[in-house]
């Protein structure tokens, strides 16, 4: 993916290693860095751990052996936490590429005096030798060298770990906690100035909803992204989406596509442009997710494929919905051409919900999106969210060429506001207004196209029907 | 964990010359001659030069003394200079025995 993100520099003297995990080596300028200390320090449940596991797994499916050593996890719950995000460590450790070193002390065991790291430095050798290892792990050694009499000691052990992990020209990574008090300080920050390459992670609520973040806070020798980035863990490991990827990557908008409305592709000079982005604004019941369906259908039946995102209904009820008009979207499920993913806003958190779209874009590769409706977006926590949310998702799909239909519930009949509302206005190509009017003692609905870029379209306003064999919009203008 | 001072295995894990594992070999020194057990029992494990062994018995903090074997096993970390659990294992506790 080409880098966009303005803070990312490219200047770096530095050797570096992937870290295979989505997002992170462009914050990183291209990964960790090679025969040095990378240290991630955060507080518990902020990803240390697996950030860590994921990276020295990926690191060993491609083959660069890798040793784990760990003072605090059991082996067992290390293969299991790897297991939840789609690796087998099993495999790997079969195939000699990774080793892991269950360092835990023994509860009941008594402690008679200082102790010192010579031991485990010497067990860690034999086993990188016996690998032809040269990337190592290290979780959590305050687990174990909190067990000394002060911290001076504890302190003069880190460093000479340091010292023999860069004498042998490992590629090492730390995992240390910290805390979110004290402004995140802890006892442990002596050791951002040992490493060459710092990462602090902490995780906050917000509106009940949880967003795990990461901070580049420095790396010697390399340019980096030095924004703050909210990252999710999923089902097939860390998902970083760094805020400015999504920056001005913007592909042209393509040849016409059929709107699969009568009456509609030649008030809109054509049809829809590919590659560019909708949005159908208005209250409720003016046929929004109509008119996205019939496109669906229709573009479907070309053989191209719909990923529907809806915040507001299940399958069903939208096949139930859609059956009135007459359309009919089971074929192009039944013939994969559609996705349809149901999700409550409020489930997860924006992170997480870009990440499943994406995650969705890049596994089903469609040639649109809907998402229906944006007005939903409002109940991931904030305005602000689904801001985030829509702008970075709507330029994920222009960079790849996507054509992105929205809805939006208007709240208000200033459809100019309800456009700019969500600050969206600059990434939408074409907006539709419609409505319903009350003359004569009936509703008329009425459809306008309030901006097309690029496009001789109508500027009138135009009734339309939704019959049971589609929507017909009519050419004759009202006003 | 009980441990048979007169019967029982007893391993020291040392690291090399490193200067807990010297403190832990001077101080197991003297309480074994306060305990009257020859050192001739004593097996010593260079893990700088067997880190396999200590691998094995996971064993990770050096200096580790080992007294006793399988299941029953009694680990006691450090150099060894806190001695009062060790006083009471070997029975060379001087207040407990006047």
């Amino acid at each position: 993916m080409p880098d966009a993100d303005n803070t990312l520099c490219r200047s770096s003297s530095v050797d570096k290693l992937p870290t295979g995990i989505p997002g992170l080596d462009e914050v990183l300028n291209g990964g960790i860095p090679l025969g040095s200390l990378t240290l991630l320090s955060g507080g518990p449940g902020t990803g240390k751990t697996m950030i860590g596991l994921e990276l020295l797994a990926r690191a060993a499916g491609a083959g660069t052996p890798c040793v784990l050593l760990t003072f605090e996890e059991r082996e067992s719950a290390l293969r299991r936490y790897a297991a939840g995000i789609g690796l087998d460590l099993a495999s790997l450790e079969k195939e000699n590429l990774f080793r892991i070193i269950g360092a835990r002390i023994d509860p009941q065991a008594i402690l008679a005096g200082d102790f010192d790291l010579k031991g485990i430095t010497a067990i860690l050798s034999s086993t990188l030798d016996r690998l032809g290892g040269k990337l190592v792990l290290i979780d959590a050694p305050d687990a174990f060298l909190g067990l000394l009499s002060d911290r001076a000691s504890e302190r003069a052990e880190l460093r000479i770990l340091h010292e023999w992990l860069v004498d042998r020209e490992l590629t090492s990574i730390m995992t240390v906690k910290r805390s979110a008090h004290n402004g995140g300080d802890s006892y442990y920050d002596f050791l951002d100035y040992m490493a060459d390459c710092v990462v602090h992670l902490d995780q906050r609520v917000q509106e009940q909803i949880t967003t795990r973040r990461l901070r580049v806070i420095k790396y010697r020798g390399s340019s980096y992204g030095r924004n703050e980035y909210p990252f999710g863990i999923t089902r097939h490991g860390v998902w970083i989406i760094p805020v400015t990827q999504t920056s001005l990557q913007q592909k042209a908008l393509g040849e016409s596509l059929p709107t699969g409305v009568a009456g509609m592709d030649e008030l809109m000079g054509g049809g829809y442009r590919r590659g560019s982005c909708t949005l159908f604004t208005g209250g409720s019941g003016t046929g929004k997710t109509t008119f996205v369906c019939s496109f669906v259908e229709r573009i479907t039946s070309q053989g191209e494929k719909v990923l529907y995102i809806d915040f507001e209904e299940s399958w069903d009820a939208l096949l139930s919905c859609m059956s009135s008009p007459g359309l009919k979207l089971e074929p192009a499920m039944d013939a994969e051409l559609m996705k349809f993913l149901s999700i409550m806003p409020e489930a997860q958190g924006v992170e997480e919900h870009l990440i499943q779209a994406f995650m969705a874009i890049k596994e089903f590769e469609p040639h649109h999106l809907v998402v229906d409706a944006i007005s939903a977006c409002r109940r991931m926590g904030s305005k602000h969210a689904a801001f985030d949310y829509m702008l970075r998702l709507i330029n994920h799909c222009k960079q790849r060429g996507i054509t992105s239909l929205l809805t939006n519930l208007a709240s208000t009949r200033d459809y100019g506001s309800e456009i700019s509302g969500m600050d969206l206005s600059s990434v939408i190509d074409t907006a539709i207004i419609l409505r319903n009017e009350e003359s004569g003692g009936e509703y008329i609905r009425e459809m306008g196209i309030l901006k097309s870029r690029g496009r001789n379209h109508s500027s009138a306003i135009h009734p339309f029907l939704i019959t049971d064999s589609g929507i017909k919009v009519q050419g004759g203008a009202l006003q | 964990m009980t441990f048979d001072s007169s019967t029982g295995t007893i391993r020291l894990f040392i690291a090399g010359k490193a200067p807990n594992s010297i403190i832990a070999l001077d101080n197991l020194h003297r309480l074994l001659d306060r305990a009257g057990i020859s050192w001739n029992r004593v097996h010593i494990v260079d893990v700088m030069e067997h880190p396999e062994e200590a691998l094995d018995r996971g064993v990770f903090i050096t200096p580790a003394l080992l007294l006793g074997s399988g299941a029953s096993t009694l680990i006691i970390y450090g150099n060894l200079t806190k001695t009062r659990e060790l006083d009471s294992i070997f029975g060379t506790d001087l207040e407990a025995n006047a």
